[in-house]
């Protein structure tokens, strides 16, 4: 699959995800607006309304954009691969359209159901060639490191907004409880409110995190 | 006070991870956020030069319509106000539209040149009637032709209220009624030069 603006070839998968994982800011770029213009060019369904349908584009973007730089969606003998739940890498007949328009339809779900999904194998029904696929194991010469990264995004994923607001905000951006609830207003009433938030978030992402490093034998 | 927060030296490898992991995303959406804000800038930069340029050519459009419509052909062509002195004496009517002409009161003197007018163009149709059913009569004649004098001075004046009040139409028609009868304009020059100007 290449992506186009009008009829005008420009990059192919490959290439985008080469581009990605070496952190091309050009390509990241592009990446994104190509990627947005075909969301709005083809997302046929019922959305409640822009803002929404701005939402489940950014989230499925994200996700998408999140599993190749942490190399679940990764280039393996020339062709874009894809690593399953069980571990498993495998060749994916599916262009990242596909996949993009896939999280989105996953995002939409969830919206209206408003719960999590944990698991996307669900992109494997997809068009995938069984007869054709390498099956093999966990991918052996892969660095722990980077599939510790991949479950520790999969978990932050599968948090609500709200808690990944809040530990972004204290973790990442290095706020105080203070200062977070300043910024957020009236949505936690009293600081411990805030605290006792932040720490069951955070419990709850460790907890799913430790399960996941015990499901690919990673230590912490 | 001792406020609580995050620091990396402090906490376990899982939480440091964590916090990288965060930062990571975080990073992403600001920089998508960041291309949408310039995709929505470039979407209004044209806005940006158009706007002006197009509120300019307004503003152009309406000065040059309002040039036009402030400057009278009869300014453009230093037509002078007419004071009707030789035809004062003539009637009350004329002295009385003289004397609102030199006092500027030009809407009153529309009023009493077109009642004039008529009165006179009235008179001169009676004239040429008589002329039919008694022919030619020498007082007659000069009757008739002191009063196409008088009517086509007063006609000139009501050109020139007209004109004065912007009513240009009506100028037009009159100063074609008015050169029917080159012999008696004495303004004839102008007058041309105003049909070509309208």
């Amino acid at each position: 699959m290449e992506w186009r603006i009008g009829k005008k070839k420009e990059m192919s998968d490959l290439e985008v995800i080469l581009g990605l994982q070496n952190r091309d800011r050009k390509t990241e770029e592009w990446f994104y607006r190509s990627a947005k213009r075909y969301f709005e060019e083809h997302f046929n369904e019922v959305f409640f309304d822009k803002d929404k349908r701005q939402e489940i584009f950014q989230s499925a973007f994200l996700k998408l954009w999140t599993e190749i730089d942490n190399r679940r969606i990764r280039i393996g003998k020339n062709q874009v691969c894809r690593q399953q739940q069980s571990g498993e890498v495998l060749p994916m007949k599916c262009s990242l359209t596909t996949f993009l328009m896939a999280f989105a339809r996953t995002e939409y779900r969830e919206l209206v159901r408003n719960t999590k999904e944990e698991y996307y194998d669900e992109l494997y029904e997809c068009d995938v060639d069984w007869s054709e696929l390498t099956v093999s194991s966990i991918d052996r010469d892969e660095d722990d490191e980077e599939q510790k990264n991949r479950v520790v995004d999969e978990c932050i994923g599968g948090l609500s907004p709200h808690c990944v607001e809040i530990l972004t905000q204290f973790y990442f951006k290095g706020l105080s409880l203070d200062e977070i609830m300043t910024q957020r207003g009236e949505k936690n009433a009293s600081k411990n409110g805030l605290k006792t938030a932040k720490n069951k978030c955070m419990n709850t992402l460790k907890e799913r995190i430790t399960i996941g490093f015990k499901k690919y034998n990673l230590i912490i | 006070m001792n406020e609580e927060r995050y620091l990396r030296q402090e906490a376990d490898p899982l939480t440091v991870r964590i916090a990288e992991r965060l930062g990571e995303r975080q990073q992403k959406l600001d920089r998508m956020a960041a291309w949408d804000q310039s995709e929505k800038a470039s979407r209004l930069r044209p806005l940006y030069w158009a706007a002006p340029l197009a509120a300019c050519l307004v503003a152009v459009v309406l000065i040059a319509v309002w040039v036009k419509q402030e400057t009278s052909p009869l300014d453009e062509l230093g037509i002078a106000c007419p004071e009707l002195t030789e035809y004062r004496a003539a009637s009350p009517e004329l002295d009385e539209i003289a004397g609102l002409l030199q006092n500027e009161e030009f809407d009153q003197a529309l009023k009493a040149t077109a009642a004039a007018l008529g009165e006179s163009d009235a008179l001169i149709k009676e004239y040429s009637e008589w002329n039919d059913y008694l022919g030619e009569d020498e007082d007659l004649v000069y009757s008739r032709n002191l009063e196409r004098t008088v009517n086509s001075e007063l006609r000139w004046t009501y050109i020139y209220l007209l004109l004065k009040k912007g009513q240009n139409r009506s100028a037009k028609k009159e100063i074609r009624k008015y050169l029917r009868y080159p012999e008696f304009c004495e303004h004839m020059e102008e007058a041309e030069q105003l049909l070509e100007k309208i």
